[in-house]
């Protein structure tokens, strides 16, 4: 689906390869700074590499043209602030812009992401009146909308999870995993590791700039590598789901729970 | 509620299903427009009525120029006014505060004095210089971001703008030192029917280009990143509006002056009365700017009558204490700054 040749980035990547396969969901890992969101950048068209290529469904990335690559791939910035009063709702269907109107029947979709965010009773609500979850579930509405119904299409999301409640964080999860099992390909930034155990097909740890390993997620977070990336010490803990990380203290002692 | 209820509140289909809260309003201020105009053509010392040749010469040369005038100032700055602030995603700005108005003075103040003015000349000089400004505010949105850094360029600008048009001013043989009132001040006195050609053509070419970006104005509230992964080249869409924006403020600080607060006033009314959605704002904000302007243009010369005031000290009158409550309004916005 898309593939990553030896892509260099001054000061953010370095010779990144990757290849990332229609319909997988690969979680990006590594300690702040890592390169996450440059490389989401770069996947993303934002950021143009100064070395090596980037290849979308065997063509150059760069050849896609803007409304092209809007009509088949959507971006979860970390951060976003619009501005005037918009409606929870007007976010939302702003995901619909880059499809002409005649495709305008796909908002049946929409509705039912709308309920699965349990966003319908705040829809007529003001953006910047909505709490910072709310408005991460709208934002999520928006780019999921934009790839509704689309073949092949292409989900990059910085930080999906922030503000998040469980509860939200469980829809969000069930419904990254359908979108892949439709052929979705989606490549998430998340710091929780145990998202990333849950999430992902495949985890890519990176590491200043560089990528450390990627593989299926017990493969990457291994103990011996957490502790080289985020000098951290880490155990798996058992839970009838599957195992799931813990931090330790530096006594190795159980310190807070990452457990979710 | 229908599938399509979602689409067609953010004004993103094209089709058919417009909200009726949408026509109802174009429909109110066609209406207000109306009233306005026939209100500016009816008032005045001299009575229509009974019809008598020399009502209908005080018609047509003198009232009717001026009320055409404002409604198509007012539409270009009632227009441009949304569109500024869609660009920039600043609510807080305006042609008059960020010196693009005073740039459009510059530029018609210096082919007056370089003595090659002419309706044309003079209108197209203020379009060259109020995109001049319109390009540094720009850069400075671009690089130093939309909010507080812009607002200071943009006093910044429109200080050393009116500094040159004092300089120009300074050249300038006496003869000339009326229309630089006009410019200062606001004032109709220069209107006529040939003047009025350029505006015209200004305004029609803005509304004509500008009608048609209200979705993607929608997206770039988003941000300029999140446009730009919906497909919209936001450079070229920025560049796009501040050349229309130009040509309409300029053609009309060409003829009227500068006229500040209307561009600010009118898209914050219209955001109470029906939301902020561009492709209801900007056509709204036309018809709104126009009415208000002629009212403007009404109140100006009735108020102190035979006195007129300049139209521009009347809006500044009323817009100056309105920006201060919009300040208000905003102050999370603005200490977020």
């Amino acid at each position: 689906m898309i593939e990553l040749h030896n892509v260099m980035v001054p000061q953010r990547l370095a010779d990144v390869s990757l290849h990332i396969g229609r319909g997988e969901v690969l979680a990006l890992v590594g300690p702040n700074g890592a390169g996450k969101s440059s490389l989401l950048d770069v996947l993303a068209g934002d950021l143009p590499p100064t070395r090596g290529r980037v290849q979308l469904l065997g063509r150059e990335l760069n050849a896609f043209s803007r409304s092209e690559l809007a009509r088949l791939r959507g971006v979860l910035p970390q951060e976003s602030a619009p501005v005037f009063a918009f409606t929870a709702r007007e976010i939302c269907a702003l995901g619909r812009l880059p499809h002409v109107p005649s495709q305008a029947h796909n908002a049946g979709p929409m509705q039912g992401l709308i309920d699965a965010f349990e966003l319908r009773p705040l829809l007529e609500v003001p953006f910047d009146r909505l709490s910072g979850g709310e408005r991460q579930r709208a934002q999520l509405v928006r780019v999921l909308t934009q790839i509704e119904g689309v073949n092949d299409a292409l989900l990059l999301l910085d930080e999906p999870m922030n503000q998040l409640d469980l509860r939200h964080q469980q829809t969000l999860i069930a419904v990254l995993r359908a979108r892949a099992a439709l052929g979705a390909t989606i490549v998430v930034a998340v710091h929780d590791l145990n998202v990333a155990l849950v999430l992902a097909h495949r985890v890519a740890l990176l590491n200043r700039g560089r990528l450390v390993s990627v593989d299926v997620p017990e493969a990457t977070l291994t103990v011996a590598a957490i502790r080289d990336v985020f000098g951290v010490d880490i155990a798996y803990v058992p839970n009838p789901h599957g195992a799931l990380l813990q931090v330790l203290k530096g006594d190795g002692s159980a310190a807070s729970s990452a457990n979710r | 509620m229908g599938e399509f209820d979602d689409l067609r509140d953010a004004g993103l289909s094209r089709g058919n299903p417009i909200a009726v809260g949408n026509a109802r309003a174009t429909s109110l201020l066609v209406l207000l427009l109306l009233v306005c105009m026939t209100l500016g053509c009816a008032l005045g010392p001299l009575s229509l009525w009974p019809p008598s040749a020399m009502g209908w010469q005080v018609l047509q040369t003198l009232r009717l120029p001026r009320v055409v005038a404002a409604a198509l100032g007012g539409a270009a700055l009632g227009v441009g006014g949304a569109a500024l602030q869609a660009v920039f995603r600043n609510p807080l700005v305006e042609p008059g505060l960020l010196g693009v108005s005073a740039g459009a003075a510059v530029g018609a103040a210096s082919v007056l004095v370089l003595g090659v003015g002419s309706v044309w000349t003079l209108a197209g000089g203020a379009f060259v210089g109020s995109l001049a400004m319109s390009v540094v505010l720009a850069m400075v949105g671009r690089y130093l971001g939309g909010g507080g850094a812009l607002l200071l360029a943009g006093v910044a600008g429109n200080a050393f703008a009116l500094a040159l048009l004092g300089v120009l001013q300074a050249l300038a043989p006496p003869a000339m030192l009326k229309t630089f009132a006009i410019w200062s001040l606001g004032g109709f006195d220069a209107v006529s029917w040939p003047g009025i050609a350029p505006l015209a053509l200004a305004v029609a070419i803005a509304l004509i280009s500008l009608l048609g970006l209200g979705g993607r104005l929608n997206a770039l509230a988003l941000g300029a990143r999140e446009a730009g992964h919906l497909g919209i080249d936001v450079p070229a869409l920025e560049m796009r509006v501040l050349v229309v924006i130009a040509l309409g403020v300029g053609a009309t600080t060409a003829l009227i002056g500068m006229l500040a607060f209307v561009g600010l006033i009118v898209p914050h009314l219209l955001r109470l009365l029906h939301g902020p959605d561009h492709r209801r704002l900007l056509p709204n904000a036309a018809l709104l700017g126009a009415a208000l302007l002629v009212l403007a243009e009404l109140l100006a010369r009735t108020v102190l009558a035979p006195r007129e005031l300049p139209v521009g000290v009347l809006t500044s009158l009323i817009g100056g204490p309105v920006f201060l409550r919009l300040l208000w309004q905003h102050k999370a916005w603005l200490r977020a700054l």
